[in-house]
């Protein structure tokens, strides 16, 4: 070190050696663990997509094998002979009722209007309604009425059959064998109801039938749930109720029915047509804008910083830990020794003076008594915070009186 | 590659076309033609390959001064050159305008100047160079980062330099240069001259005048080629920031301070940066002037996170110089640290030389201590009292051991160094 400096200007003027191939290949280094990462990551989501097929998870669906679904009450009807035709658009679900056959229609996303309702309503010969609403019961159903929820108080609900007009029902719209049935649902009034419940003046009930049983409202949809269907007489009601005839036609409306004609117009369509395309222009510019502005010059740069610390970081740190453990007696001792050591030096009594020569000397020098300044720089002790904090000041204070003096 | 601006606002033109002939057909088209365009661009741009580069660091800079970097642009490729080019500085070398732009003809070089106003203390370093190498419709660049390592040194300010003058003066007084001679001003006999009015008559020689029928007087002037050695301690307490400046460089400002007074005095000065082993040593035997060394050797230094191991120190010195010396001490008086190590180290050297222990005293430590308002506050006064007795008692141990003790904020610890030396000398202990 002694030799000084080199003379940095004679040093090599450094020349470029390297390649932009070098610069990639350097960059795939730095990212090659990131790169791996991801590509995993994508691999890993590619299988799993490819593994499972996308599967049905909609409500009482006879494809769905998840506890909401209904796939289980599906197979069992395909088993005892039931021919069940699962369709999800109202073209799909006439053609399929050509061959006759039980009509089910689950819409409980209200997909189909007015009109499609009445498609439908003329082309089923026996009918189930699964949870209807007011207006495809209107549509469908004319005879009954909605009663809203079964309430969830109490046990299961009894079969305990009966008409409407308070006569013995009829057998055809009787289902057999249910005893009992879980409790849930919506709850309807017909003709002939069963599964009632506990109501005020008019009876209403989970399942509400047409005199003739050609018109099934099956409120109680969840006996037809693979969850459910396996308690009480769910499974009973379930395949008596849809396995009458040979044929069933599973309806479930689709988006695919929301007919789109009668939609209102959409404002889209009254803009002209040069909007759509130079937006989506702008939207490339803002990307390039992007790409233009996103390019810096060069790599970061990096600065090594040095270690800094707050000299007075220590006092502070120890003056937390005073306050926390509340070391009034360990804090007040410092102040008192302090304010002793700096007095013995204003007033010349050199390093070894003990603390009642400093007060005696104190008191002359501002001819106060004696044992006051005795009490406030040998005796007390502060007790509380506060305490501590007026002392701390009257010692200040008594300092500030010496050295002005 | 790089996209410029110009390229983003061509293709602005696009929407126009699409406003007057709305379709995809359109999209495409003024798609294709950008990308052709781009490319064209990018192929015809100056190969940043065919570029040799060279930079002209200055030497080194004093900190609050500033310089200028050159960076030299050779093409040597068939293309003109018209390029940005960015010098990677690290942030604190202060480049003013590090991106320049550059027009560069085949076959000629050209200078770009990156102005650079330092604002730390050390060895600055850039790694490379960026160029961006536009091509002649400026709608796409070329870019690369070339490496191109280079070196700043940023030499300590000296800004207590201020007070050389003064102290100057005072040594001068001591040296028998000033009209009035004061009995006590050193203790090697000089001369006997004419007594003039002023002068103390205890110094008058009798003898002398009895022989010459006038007044004489002895004069005396201070001891010369004494040696003073400068221990810097750059261990863990170095780092410690007070009054915005770390403890380091209040050291060093100091003992530059001292270095130039002790030269002008015509002593001989050494320094030893130390923690567990030497840092930085600079030699009074060395050629060339010894400020200059000095500030070149203090420069690139930094704290260490380590303890400072003082039980090395007796033997350091004795490798620097066997005789007696001014020793001083830079270092941190914090108990703890000080105690273990330093204490038993000073006993040892007091034995055989002139000791100096010169702290750095935090100002903040007398406002927390003034500061009593609230239960926090009345704590942290409490604990400030705390580390101020402890630093009273160390500073009475160190005195005990017979070194001498200045403790002084980091303004006025320079001058307060240099005035003990003065005293020192005059005093003849040194």
């Amino acid at each position: 070190m002694s030799a000084g400096v080199r003379p940095e200007a004679t040093e090599q003027p450094g020349t470029y050696s390297g390649s932009a191939w070098d610069a990639t290949r350097r960059r795939f280094r730095r990212w090659r663990f990131w790169i791996i990462v991801v590509l995993l990551l994508a691999a890993a989501v590619l299988i799993r997509l490819l593994a499972t097929p996308p599967s049905d998870r909609n409500d009482l669906s006879p494809e769905n094998p998840a506890p909401n679904g209904a796939k289980a009450v599906a197979e069992v009807l395909r088993q005892q002979g039931t021919d069940v035709v699962e369709t999800g658009t109202l073209d799909a679900t006439i053609a399929a009722l050509d061959d006759g056959g039980t009509l089910l229609f689950h819409d409980a996303n209200a997909y189909l209007d007015e009109d499609q309702l009445g498609e439908v309503a003329g082309a089923a010969g026996r009918l189930i309604l699964v949870e209807p609403d007011f207006r495809q019961l209107r549509a469908l159903a004319p005879g009954f009425s909605a009663a809203g929820v079964v309430p969830e108080d109490g046990g299961p609900l009894a079969a305990e059959c009966r008409s409407e007009d308070g006569g013995t029902p009829p057998a055809a719209a009787v289902p057999e064998g249910a005893g009992t049935i879980t409790r849930g649902g919506l709850a309807y009034r017909g003709p002939v109801m069963c599964f009632g419940f506990e109501t005020g003046d008019r009876p209403a009930a989970a399942y509400a039938a047409a005199a003739d049983g050609s018109t099934v409202v099956l409120g109680a949809g969840q006996v037809l749930s693979n969850d459910a269907t396996v308690r009480e007489g769910n499974a009973a009601l379930a395949l008596n109720t849809l396995g009458r005839d040979d044929r069933l036609v599973w309806y479930r409306p689709s988006l695919a029915d929301i007919s789109i004609s009668d939609e209102p117009q959409s404002p889209m369509e009254l803009l002209p047509a040069w909007v759509t395309p130079v937006l989506l222009w702008l939207l490339a510019v803002g990307v390039l804008a992007m790409i233009w502005k996103g390019r810096r010059l060069g790599p970061l740069v990096e600065e090594p910083l040095p270690v800094v610390v707050r000299s007075a970081e220590t006092a502070a740190g120890r003056a937390r830990l005073y306050q926390d453990s509340k070391s009034l007696d360990r804090a007040a001792a410092n102040l008192r020794a302090a304010t002793l050591t700096r007095l013995a030096a204003e007033l010349r009594l050199g390093t070894g003076a003990d603390a009642a020569a400093v007060v005696e000397a104190t008191a002359r020098h501002l001819g106060r008594p004696v044992p006051d300044l005795d009490g406030l720089l040998r005796i007390f002790v502060p007790r509380t915070e506060s305490q501590l904090v007026d002392w701390a000041q009257n010692l200040q204070q008594l300092e500030e009186e010496v050295t002005d003096r | 590659m790089a996209l410029t601006g110009r390229f983003v606002l061509v293709s602005l033109a696009g929407a126009v076309a699409l406003l007057l002939f709305p379709s995809g057909l359109t999209a495409l088209w003024a798609a294709c033609l950008l990308a052709a365009a781009a490319a064209a661009d990018l192929a015809l741009a100056a190969s940043i390959r065919q570029l040799r580069l060279e930079r002209r660091v200055p030497g080194s800079v004093r900190l609050t001064e500033s310089c200028t970097s050159e960076l030299l642009v050779t093409n040597n490729g068939r293309r003109r050159l018209s390029a940005q080019v960015r010098d990677g500085w690290q942030p604190s070398a202060g480049a003013v305008d590090p991106t320049r732009h550059v027009d560069v003809p085949p076959g000629e070089r050209r200078l770009v100047p990156v102005r650079l106003v330092p604002r730390r203390r050390g060895d600055l370093r850039t790694e490379h160079v960026t160029v961006r190498s536009l091509g002649p419709l400026g709608l796409a660049a070329r870019q690369l980062t070339l490496p191109l390592p280079g070196r700043l040194r940023v030499l300590p300010p000296f800004h207590s330099k201020r007070h050389l003058p003064s102290k100057l003066r005072r040594l001068r007084e001591l040296d028998g240069k000033a009209a009035v001679q004061i009995r006590g001003a050193g203790t090697e006999f000089d001369s006997l001259r004419d007594y003039v009015h002023g002068d103390d008559v205890r110094s008058i020689d009798w003898r002398a005048t009895a022989r010459r029928q006038a007044v004489v007087v002895r004069t005396w002037r201070p001891e010369r080629d004494r040696r003073v050695i400068l221990v810097l301690d750059t261990s863990r307490t170095a780092a410690a920031r007070i009054d915005d400046e770390p403890r380091m460089d209040t050291g060093i400002e100091a003992a530059l301070l001292l270095a130039a007074l002790a030269e002008r005095g015509g002593d001989r000065v050494d320094f030893l940066a130390f923690d567990r082993r030497a840092r930085a040593t600079v030699k009074s035997a060395g050629k060339g002037n010894m400020l200059h060394q000095l500030v070149n050797a203090m420069a690139p230094l930094e704290p260490e996170l380590i303890e400072a191991d003082w039980s090395q120190i007796p033997g350091q010195l004795d490798a620097i110089s066997s005789h007696r010396s001014l020793v001083v001490l830079l270092t941190a008086l914090d108990s703890g640290s000080a105690e273990e190590s330093l204490l038993p180290t000073l006993a040892r050297l007091t034995a055989e030389h002139v000791v100096v222990v010169a702290s750095v005293r935090d100002p903040l430590l007398d406002e927390l201590r003034a500061a009593r308002a609230t239960a926090s506050e009345t704590f942290r006064a409490s604990a400030a009292e705390r580390a101020l007795l402890d630093r009273a008692a160390l500073t009475a141990q160190i005195k005990q051991l017979g070194a001498e003790v200045v403790d002084a904020t980091p303004h006025e610890l320079p001058p307060a160094l240099a005035d003990l030396y003065i005293r020192l000398k005059a005093a003849g202990r040194l």
